[in-house]
């Protein structure tokens, strides 16, 4: 899996509230999660991410309340995929759940400016800043939950297998 | 090498002999837990699996907490369905409206029980920790995939050990404590780890005390927090348990990869400062903040206990004029128990409001959210930007909340006469 966009660069510890705010949680159409992702960080990028846009963070992303609501945000705003220092667990389950490619990469939030394009090849296990060509490591997923991504989520795979 | 709790819980659910930290296991949980939030979706993502029935209807517990009172048509709509769908699927467990927090309906309910492992769909999951067992929350997809079939990944985490070494100064609570602990591992050193509690300082500890440090595990990152099991379990367990239980020892051996030290004796009156649930600060050093809401609930801190500590500092005084006080009892057995002994009354001849049992506005969608600039002291679990709207959030215990709804601003519950 390779993906390539326009990084938007976020802080340390941006929790599920910022990310969308518990006043969305009950919207009918899931679609609209996407119009108010991470708006409780930064009310202005709703307005700026675009399909395929890459999200880069510090440590802990997704910390806080379970809910899916926010991975699924930032996949209905287009989000290509998120990259952090480290993800909180929750997030984490459900970014796979949901079929929101993500890389845990040490050291990404010193390397990367908004607006920069940077790469994640999810099976080489690599992060690149297509800037300056700053190379780093990302970990890889076991192989089952690396399959469960790649079908865009469980329930993408679980109707695959039943084909 | 020796196993710890947390893989000794997760092999015996797993039919594994043993397991180490990394392995993805399938296991079967005693409990699936599922809120009104987490229980609308729950049923989408169930659909969209293929799931028609729950595997087995006698492992879900379901509670209705969120939303109570409905604050939207379109809430009481999806509640209405959820109802008919709990009781086409057969669902017992269920309590509806105005029984309580989740978790505090779970313990008080006598299902959360020594050695067993839990999921459910609210990250405070972690809470029945404090019962000697392994409890972790999940979200709406590993909800369907888990009530569609008994059954769900679980990574096994590392423990780590963290010893408090001396019984808690008076005038302090396990609040502080689960403060102190906050300050000390951070929001991010602990992620995804176990962490298994001793020492006397815990030892000393009630359930309801214990329920609010297991509460924290999920702020400090953790899958789980674990408070073996001794006899103040099986006291309160007493007449309460709905099964027979086995408790669960870790390994003399048992690897650990860190150990953290607190020394309870020099725990003091503590509060997590706005925005971030490890931004902790003593109570004196940020005495004579102005506080403009105190609100007293949530699973943290709202067990009847809680809310007795609070009236005990508040004693008959009243709320200090430009202060609104906020009670929601975390269950209606709080609820009926502070009714019988006047506490009910107390709060309301302060100027206090008392709402139904519930989350309260604890998640920031009703019942009592904070205007911009305002500032509120509270005994919740978290304080993130915009949690319960525009204003900022002091995260304390009910007695420092206490103080600071008789004077209005931060002071130091341990100089309230
Ligand atoms: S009281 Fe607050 S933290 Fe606890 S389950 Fe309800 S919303 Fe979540």
């Amino acid at each position: 899996m390779y993906i390539e966009g326009t990084a938007h660069v976020i802080g340390d510890a941006v929790d599920t509230d910022q990310i969308l705010p518990g006043k969305y949680l009950h919207l009918d159409d899931k679609a609209e999660f996407g119009d108010h992702v991470l708006e409780g960080y930064d009310p202005e990028l709703p307005d700026r991410i675009e399909a395929g846009d890459v999200i880069v963070a510090g440590e802990n992303l997704g910390l806080g309340s379970s809910r899916e609501a926010a991975p699924l945000a930032l996949k209905y705003a287009g989000v290509g995929a998120v990259v952090a220092e480290s993800f909180s667990r929750i997030f984490y389950r459900n970014c796979i759940n949901v079929g929101l490619p993500l890389a845990e990469v040490e050291g990404v939030s010193s390397v990367v400016n908004d607006g920069d394009t940077v790469a994640i090849d999810l099976s080489a296990g690599t992060f690149t800043n297509l800037r300056d060509e700053t190379t780093l490591p990302s970990g890889t997923l076991p192989p089952n939950l690396q399959s469960i991504l790649e079908a865009g989520g469980l329930v993408a795979y679980r109707q695959q297998r039943q084909e | 090498m020796g196993q710890t709790i947390a893989q000794k819980i997760i092999a015996s659910h797993a039919t594994a002999s043993t397991v180490d930290p990394g392995d993805l296991v399938d296991v079967t949980p005693d409990w699936i837990l599922a809120n009104d939030l987490s229980m609308y979706r729950g049923i989408e993502r169930m659909d969209d699996l293929g799931y028609d029935r729950i595997a087995n209807p006698e492992q879900a517990i379901v509670a209705f907490d969120h939303h109570v009172p409905s604050s939207d048509p379109t809430i009481t709509t999806h509640m209405n369905e959820m109802r008919a769908w709990l009781d086409e699927q057969a669902v017992e467990h269920f309590y509806d409206s105005g029984q309580g927090i989740l978790h505090n309906i779970v313990a008080e309910e006598g299902y959360a029980l020594p050695g067993q492992l839990i999921i459910g769909s609210d990250s405070h999951t972690t809470t029945h920790g404090a019962f000697g067992m392994f409890s972790t929350g999940i979200s709406h997809t590993d909800l369907g995939q888990a009530l569609g079939t008994g059954e769900l990944w679980l990574k096994v985490p590392e423990t780590r050990k963290l010893v408090v070494t001396d019984e808690l100064p008076a005038g302090t609570s396990a609040k502080d404590l689960g403060l102190a602990i906050m300050g000390e591992l951070t929001a991010s050193e602990a992620i995804y780890d176990a962490i298994e509690y001793y020492g006397p300082g815990i030892d000393a500890l009630e359930m309801h005390e214990r329920q609010t440090l297991t509460n924290f595990a999920v702020e400090l990152g953790a899958q789980t927090g674990i408070i073996p099991a001794d006899s103040v379990t099986e006291s309160y367990l007493e007449g309460r348990a709905r099964a027979p239980y086995e408790t669960v020892e870790a390994d003399p051996d048992a690897a650990y990869t860190t150990t953290h030290r607190i020394d309870g004796s020099a725990i003091e009156p503590l509060v997590a400062m706005p925005s971030a649930v490890d931004n902790i600060g003593t109570v004196v050093d940020n005495a004579g903040t102005a506080v403009d809401q105190v609100f007293v609930g949530t699973c943290n801190n709202a067990r009847y206990e809680d809310i007795r500590a609070f009236t005990d500092v508040l004693g008959s005084d009243v709320v200090a004029k430009h202060t609104d006080l906020i009670v929601v009892p975390g269950s209606k057995a709080a609820a009926k128990r502070m009714n019988e002994e006047g506490i009910t009354n107390r709060i309301m001849d302060a100027g206090g409001v008392v709402n139904a049992p519930g989350c309260g506005p604890c998640f920031g969608a009703h019942g009592g959210l904070l205007g911009e600039g305002d500032t509120c002291v509270g005994t919740m679990n978290r304080n993130f930007p915009g949690r319960m709207g525009p204003g900022e959030i002091y995260i304390s215990s009910p007695e420092t909340a206490a103080a600071a709804a008789i004077y209005g601003e931060i002071t130091d519950p341990r100089e309230v006469a």
